[in-house]
């Protein structure tokens, strides 16, 4: 997306981004995230921008409107004193500048802030209410309200309505709650917006502080700050839309991997190779490299995929992994008996354990967890796993679980090996129930290019299937 | 209480149309199947196929004593049910040099069914043996699951027959040169009814 407005140049001083050398130039932001709040008469677009800011600067572009008249249109440049934090937290406690840039590419305004106030605009407490200007009322102080440490609830005292017991900023109960508020309880969905692909419900996140951030429970999109982090003292919307393209999903990754000239060659490979009796695969690096595996020297007895240890230093950086389910086949015993050789086209629990130590790497090196992929290519369908989990659902599994897997995994699949449908919804509930790991979505690459996500529907009946963009 | 009625009776008779037999199953339940399956929700042994590979089973094959027992439980597994065997194991050496034997492996002492990690899984889909699954114990990096394939013919039903191929996975560490599967790999073992 493009502002279109050629005639705008925002100067940018004092940072040190390649943007900001110049000047940044309307022309060129570029924006994939809108948002709309409305306050009465009042209502703010919000856009992101997706190619601009480091990892102390964000650049929001606002539009503020009264009465369907646009008042004011800037850029606006929020600046941290200290680096944000991996889950944007700090922005809830902003310390640094907030500055307005108009259209005529002048500073038209500032705040400063100091863990989250602006000692020069009046406090705006109760949280999410007086919106444009007026201010709200003054808050009413009781034991516990406004949640804070020198004003803690009494022990006796029941909690206020609707708060959910506090949860310690830890990882229980699908708890991947960004930003993280220790002491300020879980995120509650306060307002539903959509159904994201993922299935996970995006919409208005706020916890007893009062935080606010708009997005799914795995991954924040914008928050709302309950002083109205901005350049104009409480007017303005107070959203913050963070860095981090909401369309970069996996979706978006495995479409350009599958345009990617050279993962096609190595996929092609591949599936012509499904009929050798061994598998064989590739494991591809962050540096752009990939190496060939294949048991060269392979017997029936001896016809394993061996994988580099993914935990060793110099194999941190393998991000995907591509291998082979071997055809079914027929084999004669030593009494010429015939003897059919089946396997499960789908990923195995030591495939997923792989890919799980790929995942704990990339956490490890700061990498994207959805960067890391696993891919099977079979005479069937091929399938692609990618996690979009939070880093507490991430786990790996020992030899000895993985020996009773083996088993369970067998009896699970004994009688889904004649649909892909059926072998997906045995696949998707054995990580859920059996294997008890969360965050592993299943893709299909199918024969058109195109891309399927597969997801275990609410109650785990059947699958529901989306077709990426 | 009419309305009840109705609903309780054709509950009953859709979760009767879907059992198959094991041959069915057998048979539709591959990449490019003769005939599809139709919905299933139990896979019963109708034609008890599977009776007369119950039984205690003794054989040797290069110096080790093989003895397998198998009995035959109904309605097993989860939301899919089906009738399967489950195998128990016990290898040994012949007794040679004044030792009476040494134990190789042994889990004919594993009282719980489900964890003798040798499961009946279905019949071949030609119908000429059972296919049951095994997984023992390996070092790492190496393989020591797969499929156990037996068949005992109805004109010699004494004798069985006994074979396994390990399973194609992924693993990380090079498997030790010295190690061995439980089950030689395509060696037929010949057993005798106990």
């Amino acid at each position: 997306m493009k502002t279109g407005r050629k005639d705008l140049k925002i100067p940018m001083a004092g940072k040190s981004l390649a943007y900001s050398k110049g000047a940044l130039e309307f022309e060129s932001l570029e924006t994939d995230f809108i948002l709309k709040k409305e306050e009465g008469e009042v209502a703010y677009y919000i856009f992101g921008i997706s190619n601009a800011g480091d990892e102390s600067t964000i650049y929001n572009f606002e539009v503020k409107e009264v009465g369907g008249d646009i008042e004011r249109a800037e850029l606006i440049e929020f600046s941290s004193a200290t680096p944000y934090e991996e889950d944007y937290s700090n922005l809830f406690r902003f310390s640094g500048t907030v500055t307005a840039y108009n259209e005529q590419k002048q500073q038209v305004s500032i705040g400063i802030f100091d863990e989250g106030v602006n000692p020069e605009c009046p406090s705006t407490y109760p949280p999410g209410e007086g919106g444009g200007g007026g201010g709200g009322e003054m808050p009413v102080i009781t034991p516990g309200w406004p949640p804070d440490p020198y004003n803690p609830i009494p022990p006796d005292w029941p909690q206020w309505p609707g708060s959910p017991p506090d949860s310690g900023g830890g990882g229980e109960s699908g708890g991947n709650i960004p930003p993280n508020t220790a002491g300020c309880g879980e995120y509650m969905l306060a307002i539903f917006f959509y159904e994201n692909s993922n299935g996970d419900d995006v919409g208005l996140w706020v916890n007893e502080c009062g935080h606010q951030y708009f997005g799914s429970q795995p991954k924040s999109y914008a928050i709302m700050t309950t002083n109205k982090i901005g350049p104009h003292c409480n007017d303005g919307s107070g959203i913050i839309i963070l860095p981090g393209n909401p369309k970069d999903t996996p979706c978006k990754k495995i479409k350009e991997q599958r345009e990617n000239e050279d993962f096609k060659e190595k996929i092609q490979d591949l599936q012509s190779k499904t009929g050798l009796k061994k598998e064989t695969g590739y494991t591809h690096r962050s540096d752009g490299s990939s190496t060939y595996h294949d048991n060269a020297s392979a017997t029936d007895e001896k016809n394993t995929l061996h994988l580099p240890k993914a935990t060793l230093s110099n194999n941190k950086n393998i991000t995907c992994f591509t291998h082979t389910h071997v055809d079914d086949f027929w084999y004669t015993n030593s009494e010429g008996i015939y003897r059919p050789k089946e396997g499960i086209k789908i990923f195995s629990p030591a495939d997923i354990n792989y890919f799980m130590q790929l995942v704990i790497n990339a956490q490890e090196e700061g990498r994207p967890l959805d960067s890391v992929c696993g891919i099977m290519i079979s005479s069937m369908v091929n399938y692609q796993i990618r996690f979009t989990g939070n880093q507490y659902q991430i786990k790996t599994f020992t030899k000895a679980q993985l020996d009773i897997f083996r088993v369970e995994f067998e009896k699970y699949m004994r009688y889904r090996k004649d649909k892909s449908k059926s072998l997906e919804f045995g696949f998707l509930k054995f990580l859920d129930e059996k294997m008890n790991l969360k965050g592993v979505v299943l893709y299909r690459m199918n024969d058109d290019n195109s891309t399927t996500e597969i997801k275990l529907n609410s109650n785990k009946s059947e699958t529901t299937e989306s077709k990426c963009p | 209480m009419k309305n009840f009625l109705i609903i309780f009776v054709l509950f009953t008779i859709s979760c009767k149309s879907q059992t198959i037999s094991l041959e069915t199953a057998a048979q539709c339940m591959q990449q490019n199947p003769t005939f599809p399956c139709p919905p299933f929700n139990y896979v019963k042994d109708v034609n008890n196929v599977l009776n007369k590979y119950v039984g205690d089973w003794k054989g040797t094959f290069n110096g080790l004593t093989y003895e397998i027992r198998f009995i035959k439980k109904e309605y097993q597994g989860e939301d899919i049910k089906d009738d399967r065997l489950i195998g128990r194991i016990r290898i040994t050496t012949a007794p040679s040099g004044g030792f009476a034997y040494l134990t190789i492996f042994d889990n004919f002492g594993e009282t719980d069914d489900a964890k003798t990690g040798f499961t009946g899984s279905r019949l071949q889909s030609d119908l000429n043996g059972y296919m049951a699954y095994f997984v023992g114990e390996a070092p790492e990096g190496c393989i020591n699951y797969g499929m156990v394939y037996i068949t005992v013919l109805d004109s010699s039903p004494n004798q069985m027959k006994l074979d396994f191929f390990p399973d194609y996975d992924t693993v990380v560490e090079d498997c030790p040169t010295s190690f061995q599967t439980t089950f030689p790999v395509k060696q037929v073992i010949n057993l005798t009814k106990q």
